[in-house]
């Protein structure tokens, strides 16, 4: 049976929040993400802070941008950790040096991406993530 | 319609994001990009009636197209949406709005509405 997404209930969508605060770019990057078989966009944020009020959601993804308003996004992962164990972490960032990358992995990302990359990449790498 | 989306290389998931974004809501709009350093160029051969860039109209020389949406890739600065000389600032824009400034754009060019260029 399937449900509105087009995932079978033996199969549920993957959930994922997506934190960016390029407004436009997080609304293209949902629609893209959405478009997806069994990937669903289940809630987005623009700030840390905004962030932080979705972290009672369930989420099995989380695209989590370096560079936001009130902070490093990085900042964010071990909260996204304590609150969804199982979460997966891809960091998307405008640049980052080789030893950035390593404290966010040390942070817990499990992948990391420069925005240099195309969008497909980054869809490709949330359902890599996933699983899928 | 045609629609060039310019932003800089560092920003190419934006650029990319947003043709795919817009060849998906309008089917019928031909969508084009082009990075940031070849805009003049690319203004020039494929004469899009909006362009959607990072940067302002003013700096490229071929500009004077119908519409302009100026949307920087820092979300806190500032922008400018110009359509047929009509100017309005902006800080921040969401899928919705470039699609509801582009279907304007169409709207005015079919009824030949567009009285200055930007």
């Amino acid at each position: 049976m399937l449900s509105a997404q087009g995932a079978s209930y033996d199969n549920p969508p993957v959930r994922i929040l997506l934190v960016e605060d390029h407004a436009l770019f997080r609304s293209t990057l949902a629609l893209l993400l959405g478009h997806e078989p069994e990937l669903e966009v289940v809630a987005q944020a623009g700030s840390l802070a905004e962030a932080r009020e979705a972290l009672d959601g369930l989420f099995d993804v989380a695209v989590v941008d370096l560079g936001l308003p009130d902070g490093d996004g990085s900042e964010l992962i071990g909260e996204l950790r304590q609150s969804n164990p199982g979460v997966s972490v891809l960091v998307l960032s405008a640049t980052i040096m080789p030893g950035h990358v390593d404290d966010v992995r040390k942070a817990g990302a499990n992948a990391v991406l420069t925005k240099v990359e195309t969008s497909l990449t980054i869809v490709e790498e949330v359902r890599r993530l996933a699983g899928k | 319609m045609r629609v060039l989306v310019a932003f800089d290389d560092t920003y190419r998931s934006y650029r990319a994001a947003i043709v795919q974004a817009i060849k998906y809501h309008r089917p019928h709009f031909v969508v084009l990009d082009a990075v940031l350093r070849e805009l003049e160029a690319a203004l020039q051969r494929f004469d899009p009636h909006a362009v959607v860039c990072s940067h302002p109209r003013a700096e490229y020389p071929s500009a004077g197209k119908e519409a302009w949406i100026e949307l920087p890739a820092e979300p806190l600065w500032s922008g400018d949406i110009c359509i047929g000389g009509e100017h309005e600032g902006v800080v921040t824009l969401v899928l919705r709005e470039v699609l509801s400034v582009l279907d304007e754009t169409e709207e005015r060019l079919r009824r030949r509405a567009l009285a200055q260029r930007c």
